[in-house]
C-alpha cells in the first residue's frame, strides 16, 4: 500500500489545508520458482579412476571386461546427466567436463 | 391577397389576450415534458452510479470520515457525492493495469530463461555425447588389442578411465 496523498479542506476552515494519506492498491507479481533442495543439487561426484602405471598388466576374462566397461559407460552417462540438470535449474553450478 | 390578410389580422386583434395564454401555455406543457424527461434521466444515472459504485465496492453517497493528516494530527475528512466511488474506479483501473503489465513482464522473463536454459543444455549434450563417441571409440580398439593379446595393459585402463569421464589414479 502506497500513501497518495489527498489535499483536503477542513470544513469550517477554508484557509487550512491538510494531506491525508489514503490507500491506494498495489499489484504484486512475483515469479514462483520450486527449487529443489541442495541435497539434490550437488554435482556429479567424479572420483579417480583407474591407475594408468605402464608396469601394470593384467589378465582379465572378456566377460569382466565387457562389464567394467558397461559400468564405466553407464557412469558416465549418469554423471553428465546429473551435472545438466543441476545446471538446467541453477545455471552454471557444475563445470562441463571437457 | 392583402385584403384577406388584413381582415385576419383585424380578427385576431379581438383575440389577443386568449392567444398569449395559448402561447404561455403550449410553452408551459414544452417545458414539462421536458422537466420530466430530464428528471427520469437523473433517476436513472443516479441509480446507475449507485450499483456501478456498489460494484467498484464503494458507496456513492457523500461520507465522512476521521482520517490521520500527515501532520500527525486527527481530521475529519468530508467527502462530497461520488468523490470516494470516483477515485477507487480510478485505483481500480490503475491496478489492473499494472498487474497485467508486471505479469506480462514475468512471463517474457520466464520465457526468455527458458530458452536460454535450452541452449546452454543444447550444447552440454552436445559435447557430453561426442566425447562418449570419441571415448567408445577408443575402448572399442583398445579391447580388440586386450582380446588378441589376453592381456589388459596401460591403454585399456586409459580407455577405461576415458569412457568413464575419469582421472586416472595416482599410485
Amino acid at each position: 500500500m502506497s500513501g497518495l496523498l489527498l489535499s483536503t479542506a477542513l470544513p469550517g476552515c477554508a484557509q487550512r489545508v491538510v494531506e491525508v494519506a489514503v490507500d491506494k492498491p498495489v499489484p504484486v507479481a512475483v515469479p514462483i520458482k520450486a527449487t529443489p533442495p541442495a541435497e539434490l543439487t550437488r554435482c556429479a561426484e567424479r572420483p579417480q579412476g583407474l591407475p594408468e602405471d605402464p608396469a601394470l598388466i593384467a589378465q582379465i576374462p572378456t566377460s569382466i571386461r565387457a562389464g567394467i566397461i558397461r559400468m564405466a559407460r553407464a557412469f558416465a552417462g549418469n554423471a553428465s546427466q546429473l551435472d545438466r540438470l543441476v545446471n538446467w535449474n541453477a545455471p552454471g553450478t557444475c563445470a562441463l567436463p571437457k | 391577397m392583402k385584403i384577406l390578410f388584413t381582415g385576419l389580422w383585424a380578427k385576431l386583434k379581438g383575440e389577443l389576450g386568449f392567444l398569449v395564454l395559448l402561447a404561455v401555455a403550449i410553452v408551459g406543457a414544452w417545458l414539462y415534458v421536458q422537466y420530466r424527461q430530464i428528471r427520469a434521466d437523473r433517476d436513472w444515472f443516479q441509480h446507475w452510479a449507485e450499483v456501478t459504485c456498489a460494484g467498484a465496492g464503494e458507496g456513492f453517497g457523500p461520507s465522512s470520515a476521521a482520517a490521520q493528516a500527515t501532520n500527525g494530527k486527527t481530521v475529519t475528512v468530508d467527502h462530497s457525492r461520488g468523490q470516494l466511488c470516483a477515485r477507487r474506479v480510478t485505483d481500480l483501473a490503475g491496478f489492473k493495469s499494472q498487474s497485467d503489465q508486471q505479469t506480462a513482464e514475468l512471463l517474457a522473463a520466464a520465457m526468455r530463461e527458458q530458452t536460454e536454459r535450452q541452449n546452454t543444455d543444447t550444447l552440454a549434450a552436445r559435447s557430453a555425447a561426442e566425447a562418449a563417441r570419441s571415448a567408445a571409440e577408443r575402448m572399442e580398439a583398445a579391447d580388440a588389442e586386450a582380446e588378441r593379446k589376453n592381456l589388459v595393459d596401460r591403454e585399456w585402463f586409459a580407455a577405461v578411465n576415458g569412457v568413464a569421464g575419469l582421472r586416472p589414479a595416482g599410485r
